[in-house]
């Protein structure tokens, strides 16, 4: 009931706040030029379904992005939850990484981008470095918080049921980190799709992050505008999915 | 006789006995490395097939002693015997109930009962058939595929106790676990445990604070004194088993036994 009303009322303040924008446009409250009013924006898009930017059509650009996000995504998820929940585990393990992941991880990744290209060039390699070490740093922490809060009850049971510690690990410990670690991950699809704009500053030529930044240099704020706009939405999208996915794998979460 | 043979004959009925010979144990305190002893000098004997109640104010140790006994910490005294071999650590002869009944919420019903057989690598058939017949002991019938966060505390508690039982272990270990009951369902699960102690006859250690509970289920009640905890009394149930609760609660005897522990419980220290 709350929920169906809630959706309404989302979706009735983005409505007003479009209608608002669209009204001061047409007042000329505001230079198009600076903030091209929402028409102008859907207009931009239709044209570059069809024509595409820089020879390239939208979709190509949103895709070669996604490509980025989940080529690093993906491997971060693979090396990350498992090293995390050792760290977890492990305290020798988590005192030897503690000190670089809790460095780098504050660390603005723009930063890193001058020795990443000395060391990885300027092709994807980079790019989806720079997404990795973002998205990796944010799991490892994340799954090590969720190893080491295990339940002390539940060890304590699983052992007096005569588990080894490999048993412990699969039957107890994972299972009972995965909310935690579906947290992690979605943290880090955040982080990882926040720091694609960063990596797209290098020597790109497609991908959304650098049709805004290239837009933006010819003074073309529709296509600026519209770029957010995928990239908002995308990132909403990536993160709905995840939440749909932990609802069918932890489906237990939450509930006493 | 070789030197094994000779102990074996020598204990030859420690096999279904738990015996804490003159154990103490304490915890490092919080500040300036002062410790807390939790038990001293606590020595008993549970004999085989016996259930054995520890009753004692708040916080005299009783739980450290189940703990004790289940191997989840040693002491720093003395000797814990199960089965005649000194506790090394948790394992699976020992069945463990705890207040809260700590089942896994990413398994359903039928799984957490079968959780005990699945780690010991028991093949599904044999499981699956212990699993039904303590499914129907403790009447969990309907339930199998619910999930632990649709039971009610005494439902949950129930599956707690067909996982302890599945395995048939020889000991049982059960630190308050109808405490967080509501007096209805804490009844109904004291006669659950009855009837299904008829059938399996394990020897219990059964942590309570609750003197009734201990006059209905134990053979033996252990009174303990404020920390550091040590024997105060070992008092006989006389009432033969199993037991009609409606019955015991109005025997003289009963209220009588019961006086007298709740004096013994309540009693300050410099009167032993």
């Amino acid at each position: 009931m709350t929920k169906g009303r809630n959706a309404a009322i989302s979706l009735a303040s983005v409505a007003v706040f479009v209608f608002l924008w669209h009204v001061g446009g047409r007042l000329e409250l505001f230079s198009p030029l600076l903030l091209p009013p929402p028409g102008e924006i859907v207009d931009s898009a239709a044209e570059m379904l069809t024509e595409g930017y820089r020879q390239l059509p939208l979709w190509h650009h949103v895709a070669v992005s996604m490509g980025r996000v989940f080529g690093a995504f993906i491997p971060a998820v693979l090396i990350g939850v498992p090293m995390g929940l050792a760290m977890g585990l492990f305290p020798v393990l988590r005192a030897i990484m503690d000190p670089f992941v809790q460095f780098f991880r504050p660390l603005p990744k723009l930063a890193l981008i001058p020795l990443v290209i000395l060391w990885l060039g300027i092709g994807e390699v980079s790019k989806v470095f720079l997404i990795f070490i973002s998205a990796l740093l944010t799991i490892l922490v994340g799954c090590a918080a969720a190893a080491g809060g295990t339940d002390q009850g539940r060890l304590r049971l699983g052992r007096a049921l005569g588990a080894t510690d490999r048993q412990l690990l699969r039957y107890i410990v994972f299972p009972g980190a995965l909310p935690e670690i579906f947290t992690a991950v979605r943290l880090a699809v955040g982080v990882g799709w926040t720091t694609l704009i960063a990596a797209e500053m290098v020597a790109a030529d497609t991908g959304i992050g650098w049709m805004v930044l290239n837009a933006g240099s010819y003074m073309r704020t529709d296509i600026v505008m519209l770029g957010i706009i995928l990239l908002g939405l995308t990132g909403y999208i990536l993160d709905m999915v995840i939440v749909a996915l932990q609802k069918v794998v932890v489906p237990w979460d939450g509930k006493s | 006789m070789d030197a094994p043979a000779a102990e074996a004959a020598a204990c030859c009925r420690t096999e279904g006995r738990i015996v804490f010979d003159r154990v103490a144990h304490s915890f490092p305190g919080g500040s300036g490395g002062s410790v807390t002893e939790a038990v001293a000098d606590f020595s008993l004997e549970i004999e085989q097939g016996s259930f054995v109640c520890l009753l004692g104010p708040s916080g005299c140790g009783k739980s450290t002693i189940l703990n004790l006994a289940a191997g989840f910490e040693r002491p720093s005294g003395g000797r814990v015997l199960v089965g005649g071999r000194p506790v090394t650590g948790p394992g699976p002869d020992r069945g463990i109930v705890f207040q809260d009944a700590n089942l896994l919420p990413w398994r359903n019903v039928l799984k957490n009962i079968t959780l005990g057989p699945e780690l010991a690598g028991r093949p599904w058939e044999e499981t699956l058939s212990a699993a039904r017949r303590f499914i129907r002991l403790t009447g969990l019938e309907g339930f199998e595929r619910h999930a632990p966060y649709e039971l009610s505390g005494g439902m949950r508690q129930r599956v707690a106790l067909a996982r302890a039982w599945i395995t048939e272990p020889p000991f049982l270990l059960m630190d308050e676990p109808f405490g967080a009951l509501d007096a209805q369902t804490r009844l109904s699960m004291q006669e659950l445990l009855t009837s299904v102690r008829q059938v399996t006859g394990a020897t219990v250690l059964f942590v309570t604070h609750d003197v009734d509970e201990a006059l209905f289920l134990a053979d033996k009640t252990v009174v303990m004194t404020p920390r550091p905890g040590r024997i105060r009394q070992e008092i006989l149930v006389p009432f033969p088993q199993p037991r009609d609760y409606e019955r015991l609660i109005l025997n003289p005897a009963f209220m009588e036994l019961k006086y007298d522990i709740l004096h013994a419980i309540r009693r300050p220290e410099y009167e032993i």
